[in-house]
């Protein structure tokens, strides 16, 4: 399948990843419009991003910043709460809440895909039957996808052994929190969006630790 | 206390290694491919830490630090506050540039005024320059760009219409199957309802009395109003559904109207099963008149109540809200419905708001289906079927007609739906205007 740049050189901290090589080989077809000037300058200009009030100076959720958003790489967006991490990433995605009123451009190339913070899924499909399904309704199936790409996400997520386990629900035991989490991300993965949202993609794991944390000091 | 710490640090344990996997999949997926992955994070471990490449870091809305992971510390060491060894980098920025304690060090305004200087030092940063070029090139286009974000959006991933049809009909069903919370507590409701009315009323149909009059007009009633209220149940997993929806709309994989589409076909076959559960039982036990008058009666008012829970399920908030709008509605329908006040009773100025609810057009056939016809009581006030339809002003009603009207009334709030559902995505789509590349 077509491929947009050559095996980029081994970055300078590799990690060892496993064997999931696959999903990069079967990638889709990609519709570039952008010149290679363009390349890797990912970027969101905020000129602001207010609360609309009535009233003359709107609380401002995000001041003036260019963040930079660069290919081939994992940017994390941290900060303590409240300091505008989601509506950073919604200003990104295009989906603020109403109520806001924001200015300001993003340069994306590409399709993006987006893993919400809540797990929005069906309880009664087992993690295979979901990529299955999800390979179909997004077309990946037709393009790209096979089987052995689908079991490859799952492998690469660590859920193989939970690929026949239902996602469950509040009637019926099924996957664990974090296993949800995984599942998210490699539905939304299955179609290889050029760029991948997730918002608080370890959420849960890290409550868990700050939970422990808060033990220790008592 | 030590049982609990013992059993938090094995959970701790498995869970570090869950976010480590998911990161490790991440890197993967981005690396050397084209890609980026972009995250929020509240604290990462230092395993996670040590897995990202590139670094946001905001407090009150402010740029603290973008760039790579491995200039940070000599930022923040620059700033005389390097990470102490064996401490969590990732805590150790995040505490820094937290300036709502009392014991910070410097306030979010130094610390992004720092961040500007340290900027405009690394020149060598050539990314940075070539999007600011790249920007300013943006600004001087002649796009409403006002108060707008702007996305170049390249085409979506979607299946083929028939497919994606397909699959959320078939997605649906099994839901309607599989999740006891759509169906399955509605069926056990209504069959219970079913009895406790063929208890209460059973052979009501052998009695002559006016007393059995009254009972046969209080539980057509009840039929038409009950019945169709319990359609909130569906409510609450409508929600859920809806945010799936959303989800999968927001990355393009299908238009919302699909949804509706396999939404509507597939709520279907529940409807139809609880109006002929609730017409078998209700009917077997009461004995009352023409089965399938009254099936169908029952199935196309249950239609009408799935839709307009679809619809609620599209426009509320949070399903709470959801319920207690349905809940007011229905009230106000059956208010207006007939049988609490006769048609010519109602303010001149109203008398069209008796032709609003959908409970009107059930509720009258139901009683034309019960008292239409050559019956007979032993009753002063009723001798006659047409005396009680006379008495409510609907002996002049044609079922067929209020068949129809019931027919419609449900495709026009499944119109309705679409058009919330296609108003909500190009409010969405207007989110995200396709630019062209400079």
């Amino acid at each position: 399948m077509n491929r947009r740049t050559p095996p980029s050189p081994p970055p300078k901290t590799r990690v060892n990843l496993g064997d999931i090589e696959a999903h990069e080989q079967t990638k889709g077809p990609i519709n570039l419009t952008e010149s290679t000037v363009m390349k890797g300058t990912a970027f969101a200009q905020v000129d602001y991003v207010e609360v609309q009030t009535n009233k003359e100076e709107n609380p401002v959720l995000l001041h003036p910043m260019t963040v930079l958003f660069p290919e081939s790489k994992v940017t994390a967006i941290m900060g303590p709460s409240g300091s505008g991490k989601s509506t950073l990433l919604n200003f990104v995605t295009g989906t603020l809440e109403s109520g806001l009123t924001a200015k300001g451009m993003v340069k994306l190339s590409g399709r993006m895909g987006f893993v919400p913070q809540d797990d929005r899924l069906h309880g009664f499909y087992t993690c295979r039957s979901y990529v299955e399904h999800y390979s179909r309704l997004t077309g990946a199936k037709d393009n790209f996808a096979n089987a052995k790409h689908s079991m490859d996400l799952l492998v690469g997520l660590g859920m193989d052994s939970h690929s026949d386990t239902i996602v469950g629900d509040m009637f019926r035991k099924g996957l664990s929190g974090g296993q949800k989490r995984r599942l998210s991300i490699a539905l939304e993965a299955l179609s290889s969006p050029e760029t991948l949202f997730l918002d608080e993609p370890t959420s849960g794991k890290i409550l868990f630790l700050s939970r422990s944390r808060n033990l220790f000091m008592i | 206390m030590c049982h609990s710490l013992l059993l938090l640090l094995i959970l701790t344990g498995l869970d570090a290694e869950s976010a480590y996997q998911v990161m490790k999949f991440l890197a993967k997926y981005a690396e050397g491919s084209g890609r980026r992955v972009i995250i929020t994070i509240h604290q990462p471990s230092s395993f996670v830490w040590r897995m990202l490449h590139n670094i946001v870091l905001l407090s009150k809305g402010k740029l603290m630090y973008q760039g790579p992971r491995s200039k940070i510390e000599p930022f923040f060491a620059k700033n005389g506050f390097p990470c102490p060894k064996k401490f969590n980098p990732a805590d150790h920025y995040v505490s820094l540039v937290n300036d709502e304690f009392v014991l910070h060090e410097k306030s979010v305004d130094e610390w992004a005024e720092a961040f500007e200087e340290w900027q405009e030092d690394q020149t060598q940063n050539d990314d940075l320059q070539s999007a600011i070029v790249v920007s300013s090139s943006f600004q001087q286009s002649p796009s409403e760009a006002g108060t707008r974000i702007l996305t170049t959006v390249l085409p979506s991933s979607r299946g083929r219409v028939h497919v994606v049809l397909f699959e959320l009909t078939r997605r649906y069903l099994w839901n309607l199957i599989c999740n006891p919370g759509i169906l399955g507590t509605r069926v056990v409701m209504y069959s219970m309802l079913s009895l406790m009315i063929g208890i209460l009323f059973f052979d009501l149909e052998d009695s002559t009395s006016h007393a059995s009059v009254m009972s046969r007009i209080a539980l057509l009633f009840y039929s038409v109003a009950f019945f169709v209220f319990m359609s909130v149940a569906a409510l609450p997993f409508a929600v859920i559904e809806r945010g799936i929806v959303e989800k999968e709309v927001r990355n393009g994989y299908y238009h919302p109207a699909c949804f509706q589409f396999a939404q509507a076909i597939a709520s279907v076959p529940g409807t139809f099963l609880l109006a002929l559960m609730t017409t078998s039982i209700t009917l077997a036990m009461t004995d009352l008149r023409n089965f399938r008058a009254y099936f169908i009666n029952m199935f196309l008012a249950l239609n009408c109540a799935e839709a307009l829970a679809q619809l609620a399920s599209h426009m509320v908030p949070h399903f709470i809200i959801g319920i207690a709008l349905i809940a007011g509605v229905y009230g106000m329908f059956m208010l207006l419905q007939g049988f609490m006040l006769v048609p010519s009773e109602f303010p001149s100025w109203l008398k069209w708001l008796h032709y609003v609810p959908f409970h009107t057009y059930s509720w009258r056939s139901f009683m034309v289906n019960e008292f239409g016809g050559d019956v007979h009581f032993d009753s002063a006030q009723f001798p006659t079927g047409e005396a009680v339809l006379d008495q409510y002003e609907i002996s002049n009603v044609n079922q067929t007609t209020d068949m129809l009207i019931l027919l419609g009334y449900g495709l026009f709030i499944h119109f309705l739906s679409f058009a919330v559902l296609h108003l909500k995505f190009i409010r969405h789509k207007r989110n995200q205007v396709t630019i062209e590349g400079p």
